[in-house]
């Protein structure tokens, strides 16, 4: 992989750091990457190399380029990080994951931090970043050197590049809440916008190290920022092989720019326990990554992490009122029934703690269907990892009916809905 | 527990910062915690409470203390870290691991950082601390806030031994003298701290696979007037080594405060990368100190004996080490001291990489018998670990058998005088 042109350009959207990013050793088509700020935060851009690579190596090693070529000189602790990260993924996912030679046209070389620091978090308005900033502004004076100074909120992070009227309107409601936010804790919001997702739009391979994506949106901003902490969406004792593990944060960071876990200590419960005395952050949570949704809905109150948050909500005692973020405020034990279509493996992470407190209080019914919806996540689990009849089913089909079997169920599926649209 | 009288006092040459430690669950006498600083950072030694937490947590909570009341303010950031760490040893090692409440008399408040950004970083006088600094030298120019300015070097862990032992004071005294050497051959100025920390728990296992991150970032937060940052040395490797341990990259970056970040350095390079970077200094590596026999007959700084010493050797030797010998007793190297040493599972990450390159070397006699050593680690490994049908046979008797078969072989083994029938 090549990386040129590292430079700092006006569009219609504000401010820019773009490059060219070309492959070398795999078929894949060239992309003009760019960070984008509004214009009055360009001076904060920086055009050094690290944002782009930190961003970029790890599709590289994924796509087996031999080396990731860049524009000027690079930190030599960013060198060592890639290194760790690679050394990391290849140990948890296989060789699939290939070793990258970093070469730096300007050779390595330590980048000096901006000065006076000045740290920021990533708010996407969700439980973890606000418990992040919520115990931030508790725990350090606004005059302390780690009270956080900046929000940035993230355009062209989490989606599929295409999926841009879903994409918009969360990014509405997220931005549209951390202004908000932003406002009220004495933080200056900084909305950016990357097409960085255009380099590897696969869900699949984007879940196994987002933060470094993150982390590359902080270094794009070293002219400003000298320490971004990233909210922990997992308990630091829960850990797996996944693309936001706490072991990544510290090996995503370079001389001038720190990447902090925040939060890690407690569990999603927990947090939300913790902000239920904050009825301001409360009011503008966003947590749901439905949509397009109407008006001034926040979330839609029916997807899993909606309902989840509900429940935790009120496992917290947040009055109904307090819930106002959500287009449904409460939830009982069918709308846990009706998740289906979302329910993920993760879902059983998240869920037994809440399934364990409304156990605890006397909630039965919500705790049953709570336990019924680790069941579906399970099975989900046991779907995705190929286990049982079903798995060998699906592994015979994709080796020796070169997928028919998915094709024709997927097929039958779809009748329903083609004969509909026939008749209508 | 209470941690109380926290106390510093400067005389001699020398600053001290002490704490009082009543015990309130746990049935042990009051200690007094120590900590001795002479050279350039003895002025900025302050008796942190933030610092003194980090050295009583992790034994507190061993001991089932319910609490630890302590006088001062305590760092938010640290009272979070601490129970993120706490709940990390649960998940490792099982419960309780319960932290005890932390109890600041004057409440949680963030400590101020120096006002300029300032590198330190410990050096033992081993490969590991060796290689941080060379690494760093070669990442920072002089000048730059992540430079390593100045070195730390501790005496006292892990416990060698009661105080003024001849184990303790040979140990103590072969790795101040490493580190005097190495800081003046690498231009860093040096402060030596003493402390008695390890007397607070002598056990070996729970310094190793629980407490150390902590106790050197007890060491580190004392200094955070001077400091922002201080690296502690990995003993780890991604890909090849992340286990359990005492000081373990997910665990270190925790024991931080608003003022010192407290960094794990090296994961991301191996042992043999490593020895490759010091070979790069000669001049320095005839001060290496990576032996832990304490005492041991014959002068010089390492056994060349031990399993660590061993290990050290061949690294060196293969990364062409001009020097390197110095560091140990001629003709300590050999395929019969590594076929003699106990085979530590534990260790087996160092050993494995060795004998092809050894191999390739042509140093054909040493690779057998690390070969042939590497076998008996995995198989130990494997008895732990209850892999394999012994592993199954053992599962089997604990859970349906009540140990039976186990007690009838030990009845045996004791019948043939220790001699397996």
């Amino acid at each position: 992989m090549r990386i040129s042109a590292i430079r700092r350009e006006s569009s219609a959207g504000g401010e820019r750091v773009a490059a060219d990013v070309v492959w070398e050793d795999c078929d894949r088509p060239a992309r003009r990457i760019f960070f984008e700020v509004p214009p009055e935060l360009g001076d904060g851009l920086s055009t050094d190399p690290e944002s782009f690579a930190v961003g970029c190596a790890v599709p590289a090693m994924s796509h087996g380029e031999r080396r990731l070529a860049i524009e000027g000189s690079l930190c030599p602790r960013v060198r060592d990080g890639l290194s760790g990260a690679g050394t990391l993924l290849r140990s948890w996912h296989g060789e699939t994951f290939t070793a990258i030679s970093i070469e730096p046209s300007g050779g390595f070389r330590a980048k000096t931090p901006a000065s006076p620091v000045r740290p920021a978090l990533f708010l996407s308005g969700g439980v973890d970043s606000l418990y992040t900033l919520a115990s931030n502004r508790t725990d350090f004076p606004l005059d302390h050197p780690a009270s956080f100074r900046d929000a940035i909120v993230l355009r062209g992070f989490s989606f599929h590049p295409s999926d841009t009227s879903h994409a918009n309107d969360v990014w509405r409601r997220s931005s549209t809440a951390v202004r908000t936010l932003a406002s009220a804790a004495a933080l200056s919001p900084i909305t950016m916008t990357t097409n960085l997702r255009e380099i590897e739009p696969d869900f699949g391979l984007f879940a196994r190290y987002f933060v470094l994506l993150l982390a590359s949106a902080a270094h794009a901003l070293a002219r400003r920022v000298t320490t971004a902490s990233i909210a922990a969406d997992l308990k630091i004792a829960a850990l797996f092989p996944w693309g936001s593990h706490p072991l990544f944060h510290a090996l995503a960071g370079s001389s001038a720019v720190d990447v902090v876990e925040s939060g890690g200590e407690r569990t999603r419960l927990e947090k939300v326990r913790a902000l239920a005395d904050h009825a301001d952050l409360l009011a503008t949570v966003v947590v749901c990554q439905e949509g397009p949704l109407p008006g001034d809905v926040l979330n839609c109150g029916r997807c899993e992490k909606c309902v989840r948050t509900l429940v935790s909500l009120m496992i917290a005692g947040v009055p109904e009122a307090g819930r106002k973020a959500f287009a449904i405020r409460s939830v009982d034990a069918e709308a846990i029934d009706r998740l289906r279509r979302s329910v993920t493996p993760a879902a059983t992470y998240f869920w037994a703690e809440i399934v364990a407190a409304l156990e605890a209080s006397g909630s039965g019914e919500l705790a049953a269907a709570g336990r019924r919806l680790i069941e579906r996540s399970l099975r989900a689990g046991d779907w995705h990892a190929e286990k049982g009849w079903r798995g060998r089913a699906r592994r015979f089909d994709r080796r020796h009916l070169n997928g028919a079997l998915l094709r024709a169920s997927r097929g039958i599926r779809a009748l329903p809905r083609r004969v509909r649209s026939a008749f209508r | 527990m209470k941690v109380e009288r926290l106390d510093l006092r400067s005389e001699g040459g020398e600053s001290r910062a002490t704490a009082r430690i009543q015990w309130e669950d746990a049935a042990r006498e009051p200690f007094e915690l120590a900590f001795e600083a002479r050279g350039d950072a003895m002025e900025a030694m302050r008796a942190e409470p933030n610092a003194m937490l980090l050295a009583v947590a992790l034994p507190a909570m061993r001991a089932g203390e319910r609490r630890i009341a302590i006088e001062g303010a305590v760092c938010p950031l640290l009272r979070d870290g601490l129970a993120a760490a706490a709940t990390i040893l649960r998940d490792w090692y099982g419960p309780p691991r319960l932290l005890p409440a932390i109890e600041p008399s004057a409440g949680f408040s963030a400590p101020s950082p120096a006002p300029e950004r300032r590198s330190a970083g410990f050096l033992s006088g081993g490969m590991d601390s060796l290689d941080v600094f060379l690494h760093n030298r070669s990442q920072f120019p002089a000048g730059h806030p992540s430079r390593l300015a100045e070195a730390l070097h501790v005496s006292g862990l892990p416990y060698t031994g009661p105080a003024a032992s001849t184990s303790r004071e040979s140990f103590v005294a072969r790795g101040r003298s490493a580190a005097t050497a190495m800081a003046r051959g690498l231009g860093v100025a040096l402060t030596f701290v003493r402390t008695n920390l390890a007397d607070i728990d002598r056990d070996f296992l729970f310094f190793r696979q629980e407490y150390f991150g902590s106790a050197y970032a007890a060491i580190a937060q004392l200094f955070c007037r001077r400091f922002t940052s201080a690296s502690f040395a990995s003993a780890h490797q991604f890909g090849i080594r992340l286990d359990p341990l005492g000081s373990h990259p997910l665990l270190d970056p925790l024991y931080s405060t608003g003022a010192l970040t407290f960094r794990h350095e090296g994961a991301d390079r191996t042992r043999l990368q490593k020895a490759e970077t010091a070979a790069t200094r000669p001049d320095l590596l005839a001060d290496l100190h990576v032996c832990l026999r304490t005492p041991f007959e014959g002068a010089g700084r390492n056994c060349g004996r031990c399993e660590k010493c061993l290990h050290s050797q061949i690294e060196l030797l293969l990364a062409g080490a001009r020097r390197a010998e110095a560091a140990f007793p001629s003709g300590a190297l050999d395929a019969a001291a590594i076929l003699a040493i106990p085979a530590d599972p534990h260790t087996i990450f160092y050993w494995r990489p060795l004998a092809a390159r050894l191999l390739s070397a042509g140093r054909q006699d040493l690779a057998e018998a690390v070969a042939r050593k590497v076998t008996e680690m995995d198989r130990v490994r494997a008895w732990t670990r209850d892999l394999g049908w012994r592993g199954k046979l053992r599962r089997i008797d604990r859970r349906y058998l009540g140990s039976a078969l186990l007690g009838l072989r030990r009845a045996m083994t004791r019948r043939t005088g220790g001699r397996p029938s």
